[in-house]
């Protein structure tokens, strides 16, 4: 699967290991959420990066206390229209501050990106015949958003208007310029 | 893997850039008309006649394919479904408004 | 009325663009029909039964004379010359084009309209009490937060992949005319002890296979929290509304089966959880928004008009309209006018082009540029200065838009149903327009007084028949369509859910049945009840008597 990243097709150093895998020492793995914390101490002594992959039924309170042992966390989209992982990502990009990579892994669309990002991912496994240039058109086909307090490019109006402020508009709708600097 | 039927079968689709109900005709054609619908009359051919609709898909010109049921009347096929002779006959709604030029009147009743 | 900034503009713009690049790809093939399909229904495209449908948002029901306008342009050039006002406050053109979509959307655009998320399951336009800001009995407008609640709900990053759709009402008035507790959530708002506004917060009601009436989750919620609670709301059901069954997947069954005080709880948990400041808008941007609906340059007039009583006296017929189709105004000297969509024996919530070129014409002259459409498929004037009522009758006439039968026995909600919808199991219109001819005589229905009949295709429910006084269900047995009739539903502040009565009927008796219930009803009740008072107090019995005696 490819992985994008800044837009990117981005190397992946991670590896899902798989349960009755031995852990390796070394190198970028990714653990179901019960074998983290099942062995979480002996994954404190590891040199290489831990990450889990939790199912989008679980709560993310459930690793409130470990994100600080986490460098990813890989939420799955079962199918594309199964929306659950996108509230998974913003509570744990909110009120639980999580900072490390958020991969957006299952039926990953690019019709998708835009909402991705505005939730917390920063990583996307995609189809193997995904191109990368609808991928980022598609990522940035809205560059504003009325929802205040989410991430992403888009400008909300508080920030346009911090840059921009606007004239009266008691009676009219402004004319549209056509290059707003966004 | 056959699928069960209990009596003639045709095709029917619709058309991806308008909507419209279309069925395969005999001369593997997809036709707004049910009268030339070409007829699958076993399980074999059922199923063979679904795989007709995979070049039209293909081409982007149907989407939604599937399998009905007809009788054979003097008038040519009539779906046994009630759904389906509605899909066929369109609003029952007489449209008794004034047309614009460009808006033409279709509705049949 | 709201209008777009310089923001609301560029955002629509760029929706616009997006849809179109889907369909492009649709029609090149990039997307499969499987892709494409919740990407076209997050823009109101459906594929019904003969065509496309495209269900364009008329935001909490406010329309402008040059809105409704473009709205006919539409069903001119893109459609077949009319289009169909739905139970939801939306209009929906039944002959689109695929490829022809994406430039209906550039025109809408034009207009500060919009199709985002009139279909999919995502926050669906939200709809409001179609006499806010004109009605007598409101405690505040709720267009303002209608518009808030729109805007935050438009390309919701978080909330557009909802285990089903999700559809909000909001009313400023006690008396319920957005049906809120069938919602699932209904928002109303109230004043408190020391003169506050703020919200009473409903959720978990709904139609459809399991009729809920929604429980109230908070009496009082400060309207400025407004959308850090709802989102509260959203991620507890995003998070835990059920997914494994469609049927199961609205948020009251989830409601339903956490039980009120158990989801009440998950909620306010969450709520404790938002980081509320960063979501709120700030006060100016609540001041920018409301600002635009504060009260259009009424004239200072006296409350009678001589001219309007003396027409009345003379009038019998001007005299009854203005008596069913007319209410009380909070502006001295001014009147809400109710435009009837439904002529008898016509179909319910249509309008031609030309009838929607003549509201325009009449809504610029007549009531400060502004229209409404109702949930119940009728369009509103909301601002007609009393000394004009005459007049605008007499236009309104000649377009056949004068029925003086609101709330009455032919004023009935019908959904598309089996003439146009994929969904449906039997027609709805044709039953409606039966009966509206059958009890169609004027006097007929003044005599059976306030009735409500709301008849669905199919079990969605989208033609509201729970909340039908007298409800049809349209339903397939072998081939042929039966009705099953419900008795006792009301959508408004005593909402109730509709009893089915018995084995339903075929579309040649169920008119006979209705009128049969009509009929016993005007002769049991006492004192001048209306048909639901009756009900209410009889029980369903004597109808059932009646009904299955006589079939
Ligand atoms: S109630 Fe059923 S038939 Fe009627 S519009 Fe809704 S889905 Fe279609």
């Amino acid at each position: 699967m490819p992985l994008i990243k800044n837009g990117q097709i981005a190397d992946d150093t991670w590896q899902v290991l798989e349960d009755d895998a031995p852990l390796p020492e070394q190198g970028d793995v990714i653990v179901a959420l019960e074998r983290f914390l099942a062995e979480i101490d002996q994954i404190r002594t590891r040199s290489g990066r831990t990450g889990i992959a939790i199912e989008n039924t679980v709560d993310p309170q459930e690793v409130t206390a470990h994100l600080d042992d986490l460098d990813l966390i890989a939420l799955d989209f079962p199918a594309f229209t199964d929306g659950r992982a996108y509230s998974q990502a913003r509570q744990l990009r909110t009120k639980q501050g999580y900072t490390g990579e958020l991969r957006a892994t299952g039926n990953v669309l690019a019709d998708q990106a835009g909402f991705l990002l505005q939730v917390g991912f920063d990583a996307f496994e995609v189809a193997a015949d995904q191109s990368l240039d609808v991928w980022n058109k598609a990522a940035n086909s809205m560059a504003l958003a009325y929802q205040r307090g989410y991430g992403g490019t888009q400008k909300t109006r508080d920030k346009l208007q911090a840059a921009r402020p606007l004239a009266n508009t008691s009676n009219c709708a402004l004319a549209v310029e056509q290059s707003l600097p966004i | 893997m056959a699928k069960k039927i209990t009596g003639p079968q045709v095709l029917t689709a619709n058309q991806l850039s308008d909507g419209m109900a279309v069925f395969l005709s005999n001369d593997n054609v997809w036709l707004t008309s049910i009268e030339n619908a070409q007829f699958a009359r076993s399980e074999e051919e059922a199923t063979d006649l679904e795989a007709c609709a995979l070049p039209a898909i293909r081409s982007n010109d149907i989407v939604d394919p599937y399998l009905i049921e007809i009788e054979e009347t003097e008038a040519g096929p009539v779906p046994v479904e009630f759904r389906e002779r509605r899909r066929i006959a369109g609003p029952s709604v007489q449209v008794t408004f004034n047309t614009r030029p460009n808006g033409q009147l279709a509705l049949a009743s | 009325m709201y209008r777009y900034d310089e923001f609301d503009t560029t955002f629509v713009r760029q929706r616009v663009d997006q849809f179109r690049d889907q369909v492009n790809r649709r029609v090149s093939g990039e997307l499969t029909e499987e892709q494409f399909r919740p990407l076209r229904l997050m823009n109101g495209l459906y594929l019904q039964l003969h065509a496309y449908m495209l269900r364009v948002a008329v935001p909490y029901g406010t329309l402008n004379a040059a809105q409704m306008r473009k709205l006919a342009f539409i069903a001119d050039k893109y459609d077949k010359g009319y289009g169909h006002f739905t139970t939801r406050q939306n209009i929906q053109y039944n002959w689109p084009k695929l490829p022809d979509v994406p430039d209906i959307l550039d025109h809408l655009a034009d207009v500060e309209m919009h199709a985002i998320q009139t279909s999919g399951n995502c926050i669906r336009n939200v709809t409001a009490d179609q006499w806010s800001g004109a009605a007598a009995d409101e405690v505040e407008d709720p267009r303002p937060y209608a518009e808030l609640m729109r805007q935050w709900s438009s390309l919701h990053p978080e909330f557009s992949f909802l285990p089903r759709k999700f559809k909000i009402a909001v009313t400023g008035a006690q008396a319920d005319r957005a049906a809120i507790a069938y919602h699932d959530i209904g928002l109303r708002l109230k004043k408190n002890g020391s003169d506050e506004i703020g919200f009473e917060v409903l959720v978990g009601g709904g139609m459809g296979r399991t009729p809920m009436i929604a429980a109230r989750i908070r009496d009082w919620l400060p309207k400025q929290e407004l959308l850090a609670y709802l989102e509260a709301i959203m991620r507890v059901y995003n998070l835990h509304g059920r997914r494994d069954n469609k049927y199961k997947a609205r948020i009251k069954i989830l409601v339903h089966e956490l039980g009120a005080e158990e989801f009440t709880s998950q909620v306010e948990e969450e709520y404790t959880r938002i980081d509320a400041p960063r979501v709120m808008p700030p006060a100016q941007e609540l001041e920018r928004i409301a600002a635009y609906f504060a009260p259009p340059a009424f004239d200072d007039l006296q409350d009678d008009s001589p001219k309007f009583m003396q027409h009345e006296e003379e009038d019998a017929a001007f005299a009854q309209w203005v008596e069913r189709n007319v209410a009380a105004h909070k502006q001295r000297g001014y009147a809400i006018v109710n435009v009837s969509l439904k002529p008898v024996g016509g179909v319910p919530g249509d309008a031609s082009s030309d009838q929607m070129r003549a509201v325009a014409d009449l809504a610029e002259q007549l009531s400060l540029d502004e229209i409404r459409v109702t949930h119940e498929q009728n369009l509103v004037l909301p601002h007609v200065r009393k000394q004009d009522l005459y007049r605008l009758w007499q236009e309104l006439k000649k377009h056949e838009l004068a029925d003086a039968n609101i709330g009455l026995a032919t004023d009935i909600i019908a959904c598309p149903g089996l003439d146009y919808c994929a969904l449906a199991t039997a027609r709805s219109i044709p039953i409606s327009q039966d009966i509206s001819n059958r009890l169609g005589d004027i006097a007929r229905q003044r005599e059976i007084g306030d009735l409500k009949i709301k008849i669905s295709g199919c079990i969605n429910a989208c033609g509201h028949h729970h909340a039908g006084h007298i409800g049809i269900l349209g339903l397939e047995k072998r081939g042929q369509e039966y009705y099953q009739i419900t008795l006792g539903g009301s959508g408004d502040e005593r909402a109730s859910v509709g009893e089915i009565i018995g084995p339903g009927f075929s579309s040649e008796t169920v008119t006979d049945a209705v009128e049969t219930i009509v009929d016993t009803y005007v002769g049991l009740r006492q004192n001048g009840e209306t048909f639901i008072e009756a009900y209410r107090r009889v029980g369903p019995d004597p109808f059932k008597e009646a009904v299955y005696a006589a079939h």
